[in-house]
């Protein structure tokens, strides 16, 4: 696989540059990889303001602690890391409790999803308690497993299964309202 | 899977969003106030120390130079047929003389040529510490040594105004003085004598010290102990008188005495810990920011004890024994704190007047607050360090020296609290992320010891621990690896 240039430079050449304290480097790794970390952000944070300052927070940590990254692994891989974990910091700071009797059992044919888009599928992820959303996006989109989020968050393994079907629930309801009243 | 989890990675995994501009622009000036906030010290740090160990080595060369100056030999060679005469005032020279005469008295009377010629040599300096070095040359040394016998007249005088005191008769006589010493070698016999011979001529410096005269007239006398054979308590006295020299004149380092070739050394350290940590499997620059956040260095050292042998006059081995502490100071706070309290109501039922149920439900209540911990971190380790030391240069009360070799780790403990892997304050205790022993570290140093009285020596010696692996195991999240640069202070006796 042929490596990526941007400006000339590959992505090598952007991080030796960026650890050098080149701006302009440090301006085109953020151009290149703020939109996919953007929808991570929104997924963990309530708002696109909180997923703003995520953004902000998880990139300054990127360019002040590129000198640690190794360059064993993908670099989206570390930077997609350590916006997960700023996340993970941003919502236990912001942490919410939420009632579990909100939550109801209902369940939604799957094919709706299909006809919602991504930013729709974000915005619903996003209005989930905090609990929730965060158990949701690690366990559903980034692939942990229930004792690696409990080890994460510091909750015990009940709780991250327990939100995690909580979560369902939520969003299947939520689905299911707006496609109704889309139909 | 779940379908629903199926379905929302799929679509959402690789997802877009579009980021306003702004965005950069925050973390621009984020980065640029952060760039502005770094440290200046390790520069600061590095270029002191540089500075201060080049002054160090420029003050101790200084002094070096001084004394080494001052005790410089230039030599004079002349080749002379004839004696010299023992009441020649020019004393600031050392020479020796071959005789082959018994009859010393009319020998020297016929050495006119020879006077003459010394005379000649002492007064032609021109330059102005070449005349200085005459006025005040107090070293007279004369050398015999027969040709066809052994016997050897010698002379030294410390006296530049004295007469020499060189009395010779027809059977017996050498007298010879050192530092106010006569020494009397009664048995000239050989009647084969005929003349004296001014083999080399010296001229020495003025010195200083009386030690260093001795240092100077060493040569002179070791070859005259050799070729003295005809009295015994002559040699004998000339070896008392060279043993004493030679324990003050060996190699680089005056310290490294043939004598007192080990040495026992009790130092502290005062130790400066320049950790660097970095992200383990996982990155998380969260806890990578906790960790650093939450400690500040605080005063740590290093004590000890280190036995020394010299291999040889600039070589010597040192085993000891250390214990060092490392402290930081650990700090926590977490202003979103909330304490859990639960609250028991008992709501009674009352009927007519009297209760009839009653219901107890327990509520939880959370009380927002603040939680500060603070500790004072502690990793000791117990090392025994094997060093080799060089002596780049020595004076009679200083020397210079490099020293290299490895420590050997034998036990690294901690205590005190950290952020834990979950971000939350943990024992150190109970932690689990750091070794317990830290192999092999590698010493480097330079070592400024000075002379303070009898067989003490007061030794400085800034120096560097580097270490060649982590202090974590590798399956911490955080890696640490600590260089600890230090400047160690001892007391050395020699025995």
């Amino acid at each position: 696989m042929s490596p990526l240039i941007i400006n000339g430079r590959t992505e090598k050449d952007l991080i030796f540059a960026c650890l050098q304290g080149e701006r302009q480097a440090q301006k085109e790794i953020f151009q290149m990889y703020a939109p996919k970390m953007m929808a991570i952000c929104l997924r963990y944070a309530p708002s696109k303001q909180e997923a703003e300052d995520i953004l902000q927070d998880s990139f300054v940590k990127v360019f002040t602690h590129l000198q640690d990254f190794s360059f064993q692994g993908s670099f989206e891989g570390w930077v997609r890391r350590i916006i997960v974990n700023t996340a993970i910091r941003h919502c236990q700071k912001a942490e919410n409790n939420v009632s579990i009797d909100q939550v109801a059992d209902e369940t939604t044919d799957p094919e709706v999803f299909n006809s919602l888009s991504e930013d729709e599928l974000i915005n619903i992820i996003s209005s989930l308690p905090d609990g929730y959303r965060v158990v949701f996006n690690l366990y559903a989109i980034e692939g942990y497993n229930h004792r690696e989020i409990s080890q994460m968050l510091n909750v015990e393994e009940s709780t991250s299964r327990s939100q995690l079907f909580k979560a369902r629930k939520m969003l299947q309801d939520m689905i299911a309202h707006i496609y109704q009243k889309a139909v | 899977m779940h379908p629903l989890d199926h379905i929302m990675k799929k679509r959402l995994s690789h997802a877009h969003t579009p980021v306003e501009s702004y965005n950069w622009d925050k973390i621009s000036e984020k980065l640029d106030g952060i760039d502005n906030q770094k440290p200046k010290h390790i520069f600061l740090r590095s270029t002191l120390g540089t500075a201060s160990i080049i002054c160090l080595l420029l003050i101790s060369g200084f002094l070096g130079f001084n004394i080494y100056d001052s005790s410089q030999v230039l030599p004079l060679a002349i080749k002379n047929t004839h004696t010299s005469d023992h009441t020649n005032k020019v004393s600031p020279i050392a020479f020796s003389t071959t005789t082959g005469s018994s009859h010393s008295s009319s020998t020297f009377q016929q050495s006119s040529t020879s006077r003459e010629s010394i005379k000649q040599r002492s007064t032609s300096f021109t330059n102005p510490v070449q005349n200085d070095i005459a006025n005040n040359l107090n070293e007279l040394s004369i050398e015999s040594n027969n040709l066809t016998s052994p016997n050897t007249i010698q002379q030294t005088s410390n006296a530049i105004n004295k007469p020499n005191i060189f009395n010779t008769k027809a059977q017996s006589s050498t007298i010879s003085t050192l530092d106010n010493r006569l020494i009397e070698s009664k048995s000239i016999s050989n009647a084969t004598r005929q003349s004296a011979v001014i083999d080399h001529l010296s001229i020495m410096t003025s010195l200083p010290s009386s030690t260093n005269r001795k240092l100077e007239i060493l040569p002179l006398l070791t070859n005259s102990i050799v070729s003295i054979d005809s009295d015994l308590g002559a040699r004998k006295t000339y070896r008392k008188l060279n043993n004493k020299v030679s324990q003050k004149t060996i190699g680089g380092c005056p310290f490294t005495f043939e004598t007192n070739n080990k040495s026992l050394e009790v130092f502290v350290s005062h130790d400066l810990y320049q950790k660097s940590l970095s992200m383990g499997q996982p990155i998380d620059a969260g806890l990578l920011d906790m960790r650093k956040e939450s400690v500040v260095d605080q005063y740590s050292y290093t004590v000890g004890a280190r036995f020394g042998y010299n291999l040889s006059n600039r070589w010597r081995l040192h085993l000891g024994a250390s214990y060092s502490q490392q402290n930081e100071k650990f700090s926590y706070i977490d202003p979103e704190s909330n304490q859990e309290r639960f609250i028991t109501i008992k709501d009674y039922v009352y009927e007519n007047g009297r209760i009839v149920d009653s219901v107890i439900t327990t509520e939880k209540v959370i009380i927002p607050g603040t939680t500060v911990i603070q500790k004072n971190n502690k990793y000791s380790s117990f090392d025994i360090p094997v060093i080799a030391r060089f002596t780049v240069f020595g004076t009679k009360d200083l020397s210079i020296s490099a020293t290299l070799g490895p420590i050997f780790n034998i036990s690294y403990d901690q205590k005190g609290t950290i952020i834990g892997d979950d971000l939350k304050p943990q024992r150190l205790e109970d932690y689990n992320g750091y070794k317990t022993q830290l192999g092999v570290r590698l010493y480097g140093g330079f070592s400024l010891a000075y002379h303070v009285a009898g067989d003490l020596d007061l030794v400085f010696e800034p120096h560097a621990k580097m270490s060649l692996q982590d202090v974590t195991k590798d399956k911490a999240l955080v890696q640490q690896r600590n260089q600890v640069f230090g400047l160690h202070t001892g007391l050395r006796y020699r025995f």
